[in-house]
């Protein structure tokens, strides 16, 4: 049986597929309880945010709960995002946020439980080559011993490669101040590299493959 | 090397290194789940507050009141730290105390205790607390009257020796230029801890004990200046306490003044944790290597390893690692044992002995933290040793099982030559 003439004209209208939204648009269906749209925020920001929570943190088993926290809070606010093109911005800066959280509970426990130690967990991706982690391992030492602006100043600048002007929105500081926390930590990077004698030989390999 | 090294270009690699940590891609699997959970969540609107459950909250009111409490007692009740005034030389507000080339300082506390400073002595009252103190003697001597209470406890630092004294009357004596100790008990006893490779030794009243770092030698005489068969070392005690003791020897036998807060007592592996490689090391020498091998926990050998690998101690090293080996009788520290003895051959050119131990590790642990590593090892074994052409089934091998590994490409080279 051919379908009728009428039907013919109407063809079926497909929805505008959610991946093709921009992200205002998506912050809106979010809120209007769209939740595709919430899985293609997932597909969109989620590497971002992960990269951002272990660039901080190391690799590290909270990464994964983390990451959900973000999410949850993004579908707490969705509705009062002011401004829906900034979800970018708006779940770095959630990361952030809930790192230094972390962080800090983590420092606490420490002292009260004396926790083991703060020592990066033996690493269950990439770099798998022995001598990149302990090279890494020596440097999260340091970044250990920062203050947490510090730290993450640095992580989001250097690490994550974010502009500073998104550093100082993500850390809710001035670009000023965000400049010369990553220079500090730079700076206590240079000093105290020295005595972490894996770190030190990369970078002097590194100082020597330059010359050569 | 220059001040500003490393520069930025280096300090750029290096974050680059961090990104690519950063940056490995999850599975499909992870990635999946994390969108299923928080669908999930987005389809129920039910969106969790990280908020403390009411047991917490109970908990936590009860705790602060009960804290409340303790601080109101502690701060009407709580004995004060004894004090003191210095009569004679120069005084600092950090307790810093330099006696005068000519004439004795005296130093009174509220105990009753008193230290006599002699012409020259330098000392620091590092910290005073209600049962005691404690005193670092940088030069001179010292002449103590120490009052004996209940819970007296004071300590007395000389270079990298310990005294510590519960009520008694001696005079201390450190000469940092020679690294000499000498100490003179005229009452009671006191305990002291010594770098130099044994236990602790009781020096009772009418014992003189002297010790100098640079001779590596220990005397004790007994009252009538005769030597003593031998010095009297406390028992060695059980594995437990012995590493706390050992633990606490911050210094070897360079000489190197405690840190304050000797009382905390840090493990190896924390220690290694924060970067004090050098510390380990010389607690471990403090403490006698081969006893440490021997009793420490495999966690604190393995520390001790890592921390001797880090200062170029690769003997050392070795040492540990194969102590490790011949302990453990199996399991993920003997197995990385082996990876890590691979990696020391390798580095001092023992390639035929690093082969054997990459062997051995990926017989042991085939799925390892290090089972790249130690393939790559074999990898680059093999080329050195036999050529291209006999490493091509390991590059082969490791393509296989780590396409994306960071010796990939090193294997493509070797597969794809001729």
């Amino acid at each position: 049986m051919s379908p009728s003439p009428v039907l013919q004209k109407r063809a079926p209208v497909s929805r505008f597929p959610n991946e093709r939204l921009g992200d205002a648009e998506l912050v809106q269906a979010v809120a209007h309880g769209d939740v595709s749209a919430v899985g293609v925020v997932w597909d969109r920001y989620s590497s971002l945010v992960r990269n951002v929570l272990r660039g901080a943190l190391g690799p590290d088993s909270a990464v994964e709960d983390l990451l959900q926290e973000v999410f949850i809070v993004f579908l707490r606010c969705a509705r009062d995002l002011r401004d829906a093109n900034a979800l970018r911005a708006f779940l770095i800066a959630v990361a952030v946020r809930l790192v230094t959280v972390e962080l800090r509970r983590r420092r606490v426990r420490r002292w009260v439980i004396l926790s083991p130690t703060d020592e990066m967990p033996d690493s269950s991706v990439s770099p798998r080559d022995f001598a990149g982690i302990e090279t890494l391992r020596g440097l999260y030492r340091i970044l250990e011993k920062m203050p947490h602006r510090r730290r993450l100043a640095f992580v989001l600048r250097n690490v994550q490669g974010l502009e500073v002007a998104d550093v100082a929105q993500a850390l809710d500081v001035s670009e000023s101040t965000a400049k010369r926390e990553i220079s500090r930590a730079k700076e206590v990077i240079r000093v105290r590299s020295r005595g972490e004698p894996a770190l030190w030989q990369y970078l002097q390999s590194l100082e020597g493959g330059s010359h050569a | 090397m220059p001040e500003s090294f490393p520069d930025n270009a280096a300090l750029t690699k290096l974050a680059e290194l961090a990104r690519e940590l950063s940056t490995a891609p999850v599975s499909t699997e992870v990635h999946e789940e994390g969108r299923n959970r928080i669908t999930a969540l987005a389809i129920s609107r039910k969106f969790p507050r990280k908020g403390m459950p009411a047991v917490t909250k109970v908990a936590l009111s009860v705790f602060a009141a009960a804290a409340a409490f303790v601080v109101v007692f502690w701060s009407t009740t709580r004995v004060r730290p004894i004090t003191y005034v210095v009569d004679g030389g120069s005084r600092f507000e950090s307790g810093y105390l330099s006696a005068s080339p000519e004439r004795a300082a005296v130093i009174r506390f509220s105990d009753g205790s008193a230290i006599d400073a002699a012409p020259g002595t330098r000392l620091r009252v590092d910290s005073t607390q209600n049962d005691g103190a404690r005193v670092l003697l940088e030069r001179g001597s010292a002449d103590a009257k120490i009052h004996h209470g209940k819970t007296s406890s004071w300590l007395f630092v000389a270079g990298p020796f310990e005294v510590h004294v519960v009520g008694t009357h001696f005079n201390l004596t450190w000469d940092p230029s020679k690294e000499e100790v000498d100490l003179t008990l005229d009452e009671g006893a006191v305990e002291l801890k010594s770098p130099l490779g044994q236990g602790p030794f009781v020096v009772r009243k009418g014992q003189k004990f002297h010790a100098s770092l640079l001779t590596r030698s220990v005397r004790m005489d007994d009252a009538n200046g005769l030597a003593a068969s031998s010095a009297e070392p406390v028992q060695e005690p059980p594995a437990a306490s012995a590493q706390e003791s050992a633990n606490d020897s911050r210094v070897g036998a360079g000489g190197n003044a405690l840190n304050a807060g000797a009382a905390r007592r840090d493990s190896w592996q924390s220690l290694v944790s924060h970067g004090r490689f050098k510390s380990v090391v010389e607690a471990a020498e403090s403490r006698g290597v081969e006893s440490c091998l021997s009793s420490c926990s495999l966690g604190d050998v393995r520390a001790l390893a890592d921390a001797a690998r880090y200062t170029g101690r690769s003997e050392l090293a070795e040492r540990s690692l194969l102590a490790i080996r011949q302990r453990a009788s199996a399991g993920s520290q003997r197995s990385a044992a082996a990876f890590l003895l691979g990696r020391s051959s390798e580095s001092r050119g023992q390639v035929s002995s690093a082969s054997t131990w990459y062997d051995t590790y990926l017989s042991e642990s085939p799925s390892g933290e290090f089972a790249a590593d130690a393939l790559a090892g074999k990898m680059r074994i093999t080329v050195r040793m036999q050529g291209t052409a006999a490493a091509r089934p390991l590059a082969m091998q490791y393509l296989q099982r780590y396409p994306n590994g960071v010796h990939a490409d090193s294997a493509r080279k070797i597969v794809g030559s001729n």
